[in-house]
């Protein structure tokens, strides 16, 4: 009878055993992933974080590109603010400023303008400068010169 | 006995977990880095390309406030009534600006550097009779000849 008591109690102790292992081992392997977990995730979001401010950058590049150009040939930013882009905003327009708000980008486009009238045409310089979140993402400068007879 | 029965179900032996936790681990950790260089280089690349830009506008400034000070000196000229001798004078005092005699006026020339391997080249026709035509503005390389940069094709003339 003492004999049978003792034998059925180590079977249960050895069956019970693994079960511990095995619940004490997913334990640690989900503390283990967690930590793990966290530190990749701050990985992916600074991944994404940046891959935005890439394709941020990217669409701001061929604005201003483009712009630029345009500007070269006409020297008037309002003309071309409104070629390159249809759904801005304007938020001021004077004639040494302009401000736009593109919703798309979330961006902010501010141009200054400085025109110099030379004997033989007029040569102006163009700032734009793009804002995204309180901060400056991109500023290029560019120069339109019209010759007295294009100006005319 | 259905207990171990019950156990041996699962079919999750000790050591399984931390295998595929680390295998999971492991997979995540690549796909996290390797976006994340993904979005590093491509970032990297945009800042050069916008940097490239605007060093080539700045080029393109100057290049254009050398054509106002042409276009001002060929305004002077064509009222002065000799319009070649005028404006090769008066063109050539200008830094970097080569003139040359063309049909019906004068050729200007010159280059402005963009950064270390590239410059603006600038070609500008000026008519006696005022105006000007642009033949060229463009961006080409400033290797100059001899430079390891060259590469050696055939330049079309049989030996």
């Amino acid at each position: 009878m003492s004999e049978e008591v003792i034998s059925l109690k180590t079977k249960h102790k050895g069956s019970r055993r693994p079960i511990n292992l095995f619940f004490a081992e997913i334990i640690i392997a989900l503390l283990f992933f967690s930590i793990s977990g966290a530190v990749i995730l701050r990985v992916f979001a600074a991944a994404d974080e940046k891959s935005r401010r890439s394709a941020r950058l990217e669409n701001v590049i061929i604005y201003a590109q483009s712009l630029a150009e345009l500007y070269s040939e006409t020297g008037d930013i309002e003309k071309c603010a409104e070629m390159v882009w249809d759904k801005a905003v304007v938020r001021e327009n004077t004639p040494e400023h302009i401000s736009i708000y593109l919703p798309d980008e979330k961006t902010t486009f501010d141009a200054y303008e400085q025109s110099e009238k030379t004997a033989a045409g007029e040569l102006s310089e163009l700032k734009m400068v793009f804002t995204a979140e309180g901060s400056e993402i991109y500023t290029l400068t560019c120069t339109a010169y019209i010759s007295g007879e294009e100006s005319l | 006995m259905n207990k171990k029965k019950g156990f041996r179900g699962l079919g999750l032996g000790v050591g399984y977990v931390s295998v595929m936790m680390i295998f999971a681990v492991v997979c995540l950790t690549l796909f996290a880095v390797l976006s994340f260089r993904a979005a590093k280089s491509n970032d990297a690349f945009n800042e050069r390309s916008g940097d490239f830009l605007k060093q080539y506008y700045e080029a393109d400034s100057k290049a254009k406030e050398i054509l106002a000070q042409l276009d001002e000196c060929a305004n002077s000229a064509v009222n002065s009534g000799f319009f070649a001798d005028s404006f090769e004078f008066s063109a050539g005092e200008i830094e970097g600006v080569r003139v040359t005699p063309a049909m019906g006026g004068c050729r200007a020339e010159y280059n402005v550097q963009i950064n270390d391997t590239c410059e603006l080249a600038v070609r500008v026709t000026f008519k006696g009779s005022g105006g000007y035509e642009i033949g060229l503005w463009q961006s080409k390389s400033s290797a100059v000849d001899g430079d390891d940069s060259h590469i050696n094709v055939w330049d079309g003339n049989i030996p």
